[in-house]
């Protein structure tokens, strides 16, 4: 009983991580979340538009 | 096939678990569902609550609403529903002990337990003493289905593969 119990959690835990990678790995709000808003907020850049790092 | 049919013997045991099953999954399965229409918001919640390491909050934010709702369903359609039930009143228990420690913190937050059907419908979403209650009575529900053993209008019982029910 205490086995099969522990079989069904496994396998439901399993099914969710499957169905939530799939989803977000298709969706375009999994890539907000693992790319857009990272730990520490971004450094903003001052440069302005068609301005390279060496001001050319 | 001696499995509880409506009707024919159903206790009152089997009718509050049924009536709990359908509580319980309902709203697991449309905070679920709320949740994974808007990440984001779910992450940022997560954020404020300043518990878990930022790596697994992206991870968290992800998977925990897709496993309230794939619970949700079991739990509503029957399928899995103890198992499932079990895991509810486990994640009800992580809840309380999150929401416990924000509220030693003296952190205000909302709770995300219904992401964006707390602005829409005007669901009560702090991370206060009523959530906690809130979740203690969903445990308390979770816990008799898990007691129960019931398997009126569960999918399981439809298809007869609850071996261990139809005794």
């Amino acid at each position: 009983m205490i086995r099969r119990t522990i079989l069904e959690m496994f396998s439901l835990l399993l099914l969710a991580f499957c169905i939530a990678m799939l989803y977000h790995s298709l969706s375009s709000s999994g890539i907000t979340i693992f790319k857009k808003l990272p730990s520490a907020p971004p450094a903003t850049s001052s440069l302005s538009h068609g301005e390279d790092a060496h001001g050319s | 096939m001696a499995v509880n049919i409506p009707g024919e013997r159903w206790p009152w045991a089997a009718r509050w678990a049924f009536l709990f099953r359908t509580v319980v999954g309902g709203i697991f399965l449309v905070s679920g569902l709320a949740k994974i229409a808007d990440p984001v918001r779910f992450l940022l919640t997560l954020r404020e609550f300043q518990l878990i390491p930022g790596a697994l909050e992206s991870f968290l934010a992800v998977y925990l609403p897709w496993l309230e709702f794939l619970l949700g369903l079991c739990v509503l359609l029957g399928i899995l529903h103890r198992t499932s039930a079990l895991m509810i009143a486990g994640l009800n228990g992580f809840f309380i002990v999150a929401i416990g420690s924000v509220m030693a913190r003296g952190i205000v937050v909302d709770c995300g337990c219904f992401g964006l059907l707390a602005d829409v419908l005007h669901l009560p979403d702090l991370a206060d003493g009523k959530a906690i209650i809130r979740n203690l009575v969903i445990m308390g529900m979770c816990v008799h289905i898990f007691r129960s053993d019931a398997t009126a209008w569960t999918l399981e019982a439809y298809f007869g593969t609850r071996r261990s029910d139809t005794q």
